[in-house]
């Protein structure tokens, strides 16, 4: 196999990897603080759930990004693409802006849930605000997917 | 549009006013204020004495839950309110003795729990007792004079160096075995009182631990079972007093409709408490949307003559609270109020946004399947459930963003993630013929439409401002400011899309001229605008940096792009990963159908939030304040608010 593939793969493996570790933190933030909310009043686990999900999806999207990766590189099923040195560090650098935007936004959207979890607790009525104020953090990580996608499909291989 | 909510006081006899007073509450229509200013309101010892009977009427039926017959399938999930109508409500709630059902509860509840203490506690002492049923002794019996007896419990390994020290030092004693367990041995000694001191002495050297046991008028394994005995009678009790309160289930209906009962008196109380009173007369200030005056009048009109209803003006420091009033655009009152209300002075930007909010929604799913998915679950749960109107909000919102998502996935070829080329024959042409683009393959194109959509609102939006200041009179202001911003965004786009050529060329000169004149026009009138003349000209030369707002404003439509390829992509993975599950041997067709059903459940579930979280954000943070705060406070009349009853008539 050439290294042009090996560097494409390490790409979808750092999108997938660290998108999906911001949200693994991100997540598990909301849900240590949510388990809080529950045990006060288990009635809430529906509201407790969706603010703990919205740090979920920087992992989908890190996920999305390195399949488009190794669906580019002819990897799920077909030929493998003969790719060049310079193909494959072009795949890999268009995993990066997923990769940090995701690890970052996820965790930090996460704390924002984590904190959005006492509005849920004292004021269940304003729970949407609390899920846009979480949705803020979660920008970054659109817009980083925006561009790793952009930058994958103009990659011409 | 906002309702036009006014201010009224009412004037009536006190005699009556117990009535009148229902008969506002079941108009739902004023929001009493308090006469008073500030201060804090007294509890009244009725609002105490209602919510005293409130809390025994939620025992009640968090007790009677507790024990009820389990609902089965498809009823357990469909069980829904109570309907009914007022009257019957009503009637209901007066006629039913709640308080024996409570008194019937708390009874129950003291019966069973004594059992489950009964039968806790001699679980515990057969619990210590069953090691030692072997006891040939009955424990507590009268021992000849002089001699005592201590049950001991002492390692296996030790029995026999014990048994030779006792024999050795205390001649007078018996050392009886009894049973082995966890190779311990349950045993007694009985020995002479003077020799106590030398047997404590002994037991410490040779680790032996002593044991209490209870004193008993019988042999231990006769006691235990009398014990079980008991055990099992108590738990024959309490199945029949479980059976008993499970039966208490009948009346949860009338409970619950006492309950709301009592929560509408209470709140009838509560607004008592704000009204003015004289001997023989009271008075009600409150906010009435303007429009129910004349049904005030004529249902107060059916109670007595002798009351006056005068409409009179706000002072300045009051805000009236804000009531939506929308037709077509109700159900996206719903997106407006998760960010909070408009201010009175401002205008409702629910019937601007409902457009946008439902074409943003349809761009973020752009997948036709899961539209129809979408549309038809927030139709059929409204029929399902019977969901109350003035619920019905969010499922209408995404109803129209499921129609939208329709339409936009039929355009762009979104079905179910599947690629048209895949698709069978008969089904290929009439979808092919409705494609006019492939995201997977232009997103540029669809990054294009997502600035232009954001372009056209953000516009839309000081437009509305514009409009809006010139309708409350302030022309100068709207004409400065928001107007001039529009017109100099405008030419800027023309001159931009002009030297760009897609529009004619000639175009580009006069209107880099025209942005020019407005540059100066906007430094200008904010220079005129400050007091201090010096410091005004640079102020006013910064508020050209205010472009680059709108700029970033734009810019974050292209999420609309990243959300709409996430949606189709996961669509398209979770189609080739079933694709390979159905290659398993024998079991394939059944993992791929469950990996097909899942995956687009769960595409469909993530990619809706995040479909409706997007879009609000882009009216909440990129439209909404081109021309509004927020921060009005909600209509909220006395209604007769209800946790169970639904009310079956108009």
């Amino acid at each position: 196999m050439e290294l042009g593939i090996s560097l494409a793969i390490l790409g979808a493996g750092l999108a997938v990897g660290f998108a999906g570790a911001g949200s693994v933190l991100g997540v598990s933030a909301a849900g240590q603080a949510g388990a809080g909310v529950i045990s006060e009043d288990p009635d809430k686990f529906g509201k407790v759930l969706v603010l703990e999900a919205l740090p979920a999806t920087q992992g989908i999207y890190g996920f999305l990004v390195a399949f488009l990766i190794l669906q580019k590189i002819g990897l799920f099923g077909g030929e493998i693409v003969a790719l060049t040195m310079s193909n494959g560090l072009s795949l890999l650098f268009a995993s990066l802006p997923i990769a940090i935007a995701g690890f970052s936004s996820g965790w930090y959207q996460g704390k924002v849930s984590a904190s959005g979890m006492k509005i849920v607790a004292t004021q269940p009525k304003a729970m949407g605000k609390a899920i846009i104020l979480s949705a803020m953090v979660e920008t970054y990580a659109v817009l980083g997917l925006l561009i790793s996608i952009l930058l994958i499909f103009g990659i011409t291989v | 549009m906002l309702a036009d909510i006014v201010k009224i006081k009412i004037t009536a006899l006190e005699k009556e006013h117990d009535e009148i007073l229902k008969k506002i509450q079941e108009l739902e229509v004023v929001q009493i204020e308090s006469e008073k200013d500030g201060g804090e309101e007294i509890r009244s010892h009725i609002v105490s004495g209602l919510d005293y009977n409130i809390a025994e009427l939620r025992f009640a039926l968090d007790f009677i839950a507790l024990y009820k017959p389990p609902q089965k399938g498809i009823k357990k999930f469909l069980e829904s309110g109570i309907f009914i109508s007022r009257k019957d409500a009503i009637k209901t709630a007066e006629s039913f003795d709640y308080q024996t059902v409570v008194k019937e509860s708390k009874d129950l509840e003291e019966q069973i729990n004594k059992r489950v203490n009964l039968i806790d506690k001699n679980n515990s002492e057969i619990n210590i007792l069953r090691p030692w049923h072997s006891l040939n002794i009955i424990p507590g019996k009268e021992l000849p004079a002089g001699y005592k007896i201590s049950f001991i419990l002492l390692s296996e390994k030790s029995v026999d160096e014990f048994s030779d020290n006792i024999s050795r030092d205390l001649p007078f004693s018996a050392f009886e075995k009894t049973n082995i367990e966890n190779q311990e041995l349950y045993s007694y000694v009985i020995h002479k009182e003077e020799d106590e001191d030398k047997l404590k002495a002994l037991f410490e050297t040779m680790q032996v631990r002593e044991m209490e046991l209870p004193k008993l008028d019988m042999g231990v394994s006769e006691y235990v079972e009398n014990l079980n005995n008991k055990i099992k009678e108590s738990s024959t009790e309490l199945n029949d007093l479980k059976k008993e309160a499970g039966k208490l289930s009948r009346h949860e209906r009338e409970l619950k409709i006492v309950h709301d009962f009592l929560s509408w008196q209470k709140m009838r109380a509560e607004n008592e408490q704000k009204e003015g009173k004289t001997n023989s007369t009271f008075t009600i200030y409150g906010w009435i949307d303007k429009e129910n005056i004349d049904e005030l009048n004529v249902s107060l009109a059916q109670i007595t003559t002798l009351y006056h209803i005068e409409e009179i003006g706000a002072n300045d420091e009051e805000v009236p609270p804000v009531k939506f009033k929308n037709t077509w655009s109700k159900p996206f009152e719903s997106v407006t109020s998760l960010y909070g209300m408009p201010q009175p002075s401002e205008p409702d930007p629910t019937p601007f946004l409902a457009p946008f909010f439902t074409l943003f929604f349809g761009l973020a799913i752009t997948d036709a399947g899961y539209g129809i998915v979408l549309a038809l679950i927030s139709y059929l749960a409204v029929k399902i459930f019977k969901i109350p109107k003035e619920d019905r909000g969010l499922f209408g919102v995404v109803f129209w963003g499921g129609i939208a998502s329709v339409v936009l996935g039929a355009v762009f070829g979104g079905w179910f993630g599947v690629e048209l080329s895949k698709m069978p024959g008969f089904l290929r042409g009439p979808l092919e013929s409705m494609q006019i683009l492939n995201p997977l393959e232009n997103p540029i194109a669809i990054l294009y439409l997502s600035l232009v959509l954001g372009i056209i609102q953000v516009l839309f939006g000081l437009g509305i401002n514009t409009w809006w200041q010139i309708k409350k009179g302030k022309i100068k202001s709207a004409l400065l400011g928001s107007g001039l911003w529009l017109i100099g965004l405008i030419s800027l786009l023309v001159f931009a899309a002009s030297s760009g050529g897609l529009l004619p060329v000639a175009l580009a000169v006069p209107f880099k001229y025209l942005t020019l004149l407005i540059a100066v026009g906007i430094v200008v009138s904010k220079w005129m605008a400050e007091k201090n003349k010096l410091l005004g000209l640079p102020i006013g030369v910064l508020g050209l940096y205010d472009v680059v707002g709108y700029f970033s404003d734009v810019l974050s439509y292209s999420r609309l792009l990243a959300l709409g390829l996430t949606t189709s992509i996961i669509g398209m993975v979770v189609n080739i990963v079933a694709g390979l599950a159905m290659e398993m041997p024998f079991v394939g067709w059944l993992a791929g159908l469950l990996v097909l059903i899942g995956g687009h459940v769960f595409n469909i579930g993530i990619n809706a939030l995040g479909a409706f979280i997007h879009s609000g954000r882009l009216q909440y943070i990129e439209f909404f304040p081109k021309f509004m705060e927020g921060g009005g406070r909600a209509f909220q009349p006395m209604k007769m608010e209800s946790k169970y009853i639904q009310f079956n008539e108009k």
